[in-house]
């Protein structure tokens, strides 16, 4: 079943356009990544599938046209925390709970196990305003969960958070994925996207620029692998110029004290080898090396010709 | 449920305010414990901390000073030596008014000058209207005993008057008598009126007859010698006649007949007869001769007596004269007794009208002229002035909670995203609202509660504290109870509502805040709370009475003191909800939650 149907919307505030024509499909059960920079059109297009914004042209449908009780179907997982800090954890999600449409006895059992499941026991009596920035993250999906909707929206889920706790959203997203809900998520982080999404859109400036699997559109648009050599005191240009006639390469790059040379995709090791050996040959001191795959990075400043990190 | 648990979430989100919760419970009791302890009782008479200055600077002694320092012992009374120290003193508020007389003698105006200090705008004019009531009174008083004397002098001048009405009556009724006695005399000099002319005619006769008489003068002085002679002559005739007379009575007896003795008796008696006659002639002749020789005699009084006629002739010529100038006075004091008559009769007439006028006059009452007005204080509502404070405290407590407490928290749940949550919830907007309101009305009445039980309770205390022997004021209203509800949950609703739209308007608390206070700021001045609406501009006080801390004050007041009926005052209440429902309508559809 198509969970969201977008079909040519576009939005225009005043002159200025911030959807252009832009289209896809969810299916049940997927997790959908938005990914963009900052005034992509990201949230936007998410404001518009939850019903927040109007688009000034083109279709939204949800749950294949199905209106009852949608409200109850759908919830907003937002960037930043939307709860009352002056209550406790429970106070808080008993009260949502209750505006969300939960009977009295739905609630006492919906609300246990969702701070359990996100390991919010421990901090039930405690002001949400108290907790740290991780378990405030932890409460505000509480929060959008607690009606147990089918779709859900995460608005950069894991920005701010640390590695352990980004793991750690990462595993619930999956738990909800398991449990069979549609999940959409925003983001600039590729990592997150290539983790976590089963299907990926890029937008810029208000176009969906891509829309794809993740492999699948790293293979199409990711580009080669690139060896990154970190050498001490740099490489000299006539050497830089032998490896790139070596190698028939002559997107070979130093910058500083490091050298990018992209691989083809075969002979890689063998190559890793040569060009190791010769620098050492040189006299060249170095003092790591990696290979960097292509990734959703790569895509995004190949299909729009400027890096997110760059933007950013 | 979900509508409770939206009601509980508000009263939860004051509640977990500490501030909130003081303020809440705090706020009623101190704004109507203070001003029911400030104000409480205000009466003028026991207002013993108006202090009012006073210069004398009279150029006379007078008992209004004495009556001013000693008269007034529930005022504090301060005299200064000029005016520098008076404004000195007014500077430092040692005094709060002050009077400064002036005066050149008892018997002119006194000016006084008020000085009041006028940087605040109610209290200071009202201390300036009591030291003006206070010299008015002292005034009235001296006035009043000045009027007294002059009544008193009045009234015995009235009663001279009437004396001399009197005087003026017995003066015409004089001249009456004597115009009659003029009357009298012109009647009796025209009685003897004679003129000139007549007494010329007279004297013309008069010398004539003196001419003839001189005339015969001459003759009898001639024949003075042989009228001398004519007695002695009468006397010889006489003599001779009575012997004849003998003769013939001898002839008489001898003659033999009758018709003979008769015809000589008959001639006897004719001798007798003229013998008789004789001597007549001579006592004639005797008095002929006398006055023959009193004609001739120069010294004699009837040769004197025509000087003396002459004189008379003078002096009745003088006399004539007299009586023509005398009759002249008469009709001359004729006219000036009608000239003074009618003098007389308009003095009289003005004298009774004053005399008139005297007696009404004096039958007012010198007070009425010193004060011609008693002052009686009549309250048309039988009620505690206290209990206008408890409305005033009202309003205030409710504009100042609802509207912040509403747009604080309606702020607080856009800034902590909460809305865009709520948005998102299947829960109506309609839903959201009403039981934010109804949370924020549950606080309005908890306060509005509080303040009635200060306001109404009078519970004593087992001991003093600070002087407060019972807690509460007992207040009495004669309001119902009810309506009471209803008038605190439209005036609640209101502010809740002007609170909600202030923060759709704003994007932060403090902005709301701030906000807040510009719109409660200028409406307590405004709401003839702090300043009666009558200080304001025509124009101004219709503004004023279309604001909702003025409609929410006069429905509370209307209620608690007048004891009118929210069915009375339904112009406040429809006003007040009317702005509720296009607040909350603007809000409602201009907002996303």
């Amino acid at each position: 079943m198509k969970v969201v149907s977008v079909k040519n919307v576009s939005k225009f505030y005043g002159q200025k356009q911030v959807l252009d024509n832009v289209s896809f499909d969810i299916e049940e059960k997927e997790i959908f990544g938005l990914l963009g920079s900052n005034g992509a059109g990201k949230s936007t297009i998410t404001s518009i599938i939850l019903g927040l914004e109007k688009q000034s042209s083109g279709n939204v449908v949800l749950f294949e046209g199905q209106k009852k009780n949608l409200k109850k179907r759908i919830a907003l997982v937002p960037q930043s925390t939307a709860f009352y800090k002056d209550f406790s954890v429970e106070k808080n999600l008993r009260f949502f709970a209750s505006v969300c449409g939960l009977k009295s006895k739905q609630i006492k059992p919906r609300v246990k196990f969702l701070m359990s499941w996100l390991s919010l026991e421990p901090f039930k009596d405690v002001k949400a305003g108290h907790l740290s920035g991780g378990y405030q993250r932890l409460l505000n999906i509480a929060c959008s969960l607690v009606h147990d909707p089918e779709l859900i929206f995460f608005d950069e889920p894991t920005v701010g958070l640390d590695p352990k706790m980004r793991q750690m959203f990462w595993l619930k997203i999956q738990d909800l994925k398991a449990a069979g809900k549609t999940i959409i998520i925003t983001t600039h982080y590729m990592d997150e996207a290539e983790k976590l999404c089963t299907k990926l859109a890029l937008m810029k400036n208000g176009k969906m620029l891509v829309i794809g699997k993740p492999r699948e559109l790293i293979s199409q648009y990711g580009g080669i692998k690139v060896m990154i050599f970190n050498i001490t005191g740099g490489v000299k240009k006539e050497d830089i110029q032998k490896i790139r006639t070596v190698l028939n390469q002559f997107t070979v790059i130093s910058r500083d004290e490091l050298l990018f040379i992209p691989f083809e995709q075969e002979h890689t090791f063998e190559k890793v080898i040569a060009v190791t050996e010769w620098l050492m040959k040189k006299g060249y001191n170095i003092s790591s090396s990696i290979t960097k795959e292509p990734n959703l990075e790569d895509v995004f400043l190949n299909i729009t010709g400027e890096g997110m990190k760059q933007q950013e | 449920m979900k509508l409770f648990d939206i009601i509980w979430k508000e009263i939860s989100l004051i509640k977990a305010q500490k501030i909130a919760i003081a303020l809440i419970f705090l706020y009623p009791f101190i704004v109507v414990g203070l001003l029911g302890s400030a104000f409480t009782g205000v009466d003028i008479s026991r207002m013993n901390q108006i202090k009012i200055g006073f210069v004398n600077n009279l150029n006379f002694e007078s008992e209004i000073v004495d009556s001013l320092v000693t008269s007034y012992s529930n005022l504090s009374i301060t005299q200064y030596d000029n005016e520098d120290l008076l404004r000195a003193g007014l500077y430092n508020k040692q005094v709060i008014s002050g009077v400064i007389l002036r005066g050149d003698a008892p018997n002119k105006q006194l000016k006084v000058d008020l000085l009041y200090d006028n940087s605040n705008l109610l209290s200071s004019r009202f201390f300036m209207e009591i030291a003006k009531a206070l010299i008015q009174k002292t005034t009235s008083d001296y006035a009043q005993k000045n009027l007294g004397r002059i009544w008193t002098t009045i009234k015995a001048f009235g009663s001279n008057i009437d004396e001399e009405i009197r005087n003026v009556e017995d003066f015409k009724s004089q001249l009456s008598s004597a115009e009659l006695a003029l009357d009298d005399l012109e009647l009796k000099l025209n009685a003897v009126e004679y003129k000139e002319g007549d007494v010329n005619s007279v004297r013309a006769s008069f010398n004539k007859f003196k001419s003839e008489y001189e005339s015969l003068k001459g003759p009898l002085a001639q024949n003075k010698e042989t009228l001398k002679k004519l007695p002695g002559q009468i006397d010889e005739a006489s003599v001779l006649i009575s012997s004849i007379v003998k003769n013939l009575e001898y002839f008489d007896s001898v003659l033999l007949q009758d018709s003979d003795k008769n015809l000589l008796n008959e001639q006897i008696s004719h001798l007798n007869s003229i013998n008789s006659k004789m001597s007549k002639w001579k006592s004639m002749s005797l008095q002929l001769i006398t006055i023959t020789e009193k004609i001739s005699d120069e010294t004699s009084e009837i040769n004197k007596s025509f000087s003396k006629v002459d004189a008379i002739f003078e002096k009745a010529t003088l006399g004539a004269r007299s009586i023509e100038e005398v009759k002249e006075l008469i009709a001359s004091a004729r006219e000036s007794k009608i000239t003074i008559e009618s003098k007389l009769d308009s003095s009289s007439a003005l004298l009774s009208k004053f005399s008139k006028e005297l007696v009404e006059f004096s039958k007012i009452d010198p007070k009425v002229l010193a004060q011609p007005v008693i002052f009686y204080e009549g309250k048309i509502y039988n009620v505690d002035p206290f209990g206008i404070l408890v409305s005033n405290a009202l309003v205030v407590v409710l504009i100042l909670t609802c509207m912040l407490l509403t747009s604080i928290i309606f702020i607080m749940e856009k800034t902590e995203n909460v809305t865009l949550r709520l948005e998102l919830s299947p829960t109506s907007k309609f839903i959201l609202f009403l039981g934010k309101i109804i949370g924020q009305l549950v606080i309005a009445l908890i306060e509005a509660g509080i303040i009635f039980v200060v306001a109404f309770a009078k519970i004593p205390l087992p001991f003093s504290i600070l002087g407060v022997t019972h807690l509460g004021f007992g207040l009495v209203t004669s309001a119902n109870l009810f309506e009471l509800f209803l008038a605190v949950v439209l005036v609640s609703l209101t502010f809740i509502c002007l609170g909600l739209f202030i923060a759709s308007l704003v994007k932060n608390q403090s902005t709301a805040i701030l906000t807040s206070l510009l719109v409660i700021v200028p409406m307590l001045f405004l709401s003839g709370i702090v300043l009666p609406l009558e200080f304001m501009e025509p124009t101004m006080q219709l503004v004023s009475s279309i604001l909702p801390m003025t409609l929410a004050n006069n429905l509370l007041i209307g209620l608690i003191i007048k004891g009118l009926t929210i069915s009375q005052l339904w112009f406040e209440a429809g006003l007040l909800l009317f702005y509720s429902l296009l607040s909350f309508g603007v809000v409602f559809f201009k907002t996303k939650l």
